[in-house]
């Protein structure tokens, strides 16, 4: 990985980051889920997994301090986009197969806290924990859905004329 | 055509989702009680009812006067969430602490809470005593 790679890297965390707090009033509305599956579809698998990890370090010292109860599960959340992209989604442009995905995500993204949440709370019935969260699942999961669908491709056209591709030996073809 | 119509079903989902949980969740679904104890005397124990959604800081903040401490740990009414979610109170009424040499110890049931007033979770018939506590003392 070169020096200009590092900074590109540095500065998706940065637009994923500053994205995020500009909606955080708003609650599980968010753009992170797009980004991270625009530059993922860019950088290679082991590209991905440093920016979410730098993004997750970042989010958590920002919250409160490395609490792992939250650090764990996004990381493993957040990394299933670049285990998925690069395996059945076969990097797939196709905004509707992406489209489901990232609404599926959604779901899975609020499961993969429960457990942490059991452990942390000591409560250790499932179902509460399911139920109370469905309502904030359902709103990431549309939200996910309708940015990826609407806006994936265009994106993924002006990323297409920035130097963001340089580096990027997969051939990408946004235009069909 | 395909966009548009996956479009237009997700937002239905969405909709029909928020409606159905505003519809479910204005129901009281309880009682506790809530006693203060500062360090010099102990007031008596006060009911009240609560919501699927309510925490226990909802309780609080809604019928006492309540001071938090901001993300510098200075002390502020906006009693903004500071660490994962979580709010640090300085101040309940005549319940006051600096944070510093005394903060306020949490009971349920009377029992020590090892969770944050933002975490613990309401019960019908609990009650809550919020103690001063000197640190480092008993």
């Amino acid at each position: 990985m070169n020096v200009k790679r590092i900074i590109q890297i540095a500065l998706s965390v940065a637009i994923i980051f500053t994205l995020e707090q500009a909606l955080v009033f708003l609650p599980n509305v968010q753009l992170t889920t797009l980004l991270i599956l625009i530059f993922v579809s860019v950088y290679t698998f082991k590209e991905s997994v440093i920016m979410i990890t730098i993004y997750i370090i970042l989010d958590t010292l920002f919250f409160g301090g490395f609490n792992l109860f939250y650090m764990v599960p996004m990381l493993i959340a957040w990394n299933l986009i670049p285990i998925a992209y690069h395996t059945f989604l076969q990097n797939t442009n196709n905004e509707i197969t992406l489209g489901i995905f990232v609404f599926v995500f959604g779901f899975v993204y609020g499961w993969i806290f429960i457990p942490f949440n059991m452990i942390y709370t000591g409560i250790e019935e499932f179902w509460p924990y399911l139920t109370s969260d469905i309502l904030f699942e359902v709103i990431m999961a549309v939200t996910n859905l309708l940015t990826v669908l609407w806006l994936y491709k265009p994106m993924m056209r002006i990323i297409k004329h920035t130097s963001l591709l340089e580096d990027t030996k997969t051939e990408l073809s946004y235009n069909k | 055509m395909k966009k548009v119509v996956i479009s237009i079903a997700s937002i239905i989902l969405l909709i029909t989702t928020l409606f159905f949980f505003s519809y479910n969740n204005n129901d009281s679904v309880g009682t506790i009680s809530i006693i203060l104890v500062n360090n010099t005397d102990q007031s008596e124990a006060k009911q009240f009812t609560f919501k699927k959604e309510d925490s226990l800081f909802d309780i609080i903040d809604r019928n006492f006067s309540v001071v938090c401490g901001d993300r510098f740990y200075t002390p502020s009414t906006t009693c903004e969430k500071v660490t994962f979610g979580s709010r640090v109170i300085f101040e309940i009424d005549d319940l006051i602490t600096d944070f510093e040499t005394s903060f306020i110890a949490i009971y349920e049931n009377d029992v020590y809470s090892n969770l944050g007033i933002d975490s613990i979770v309401l019960n019908d018939g609990d009650s809550f005593r919020f103690e001063y506590k000197e640190v480092g003392g008993s």
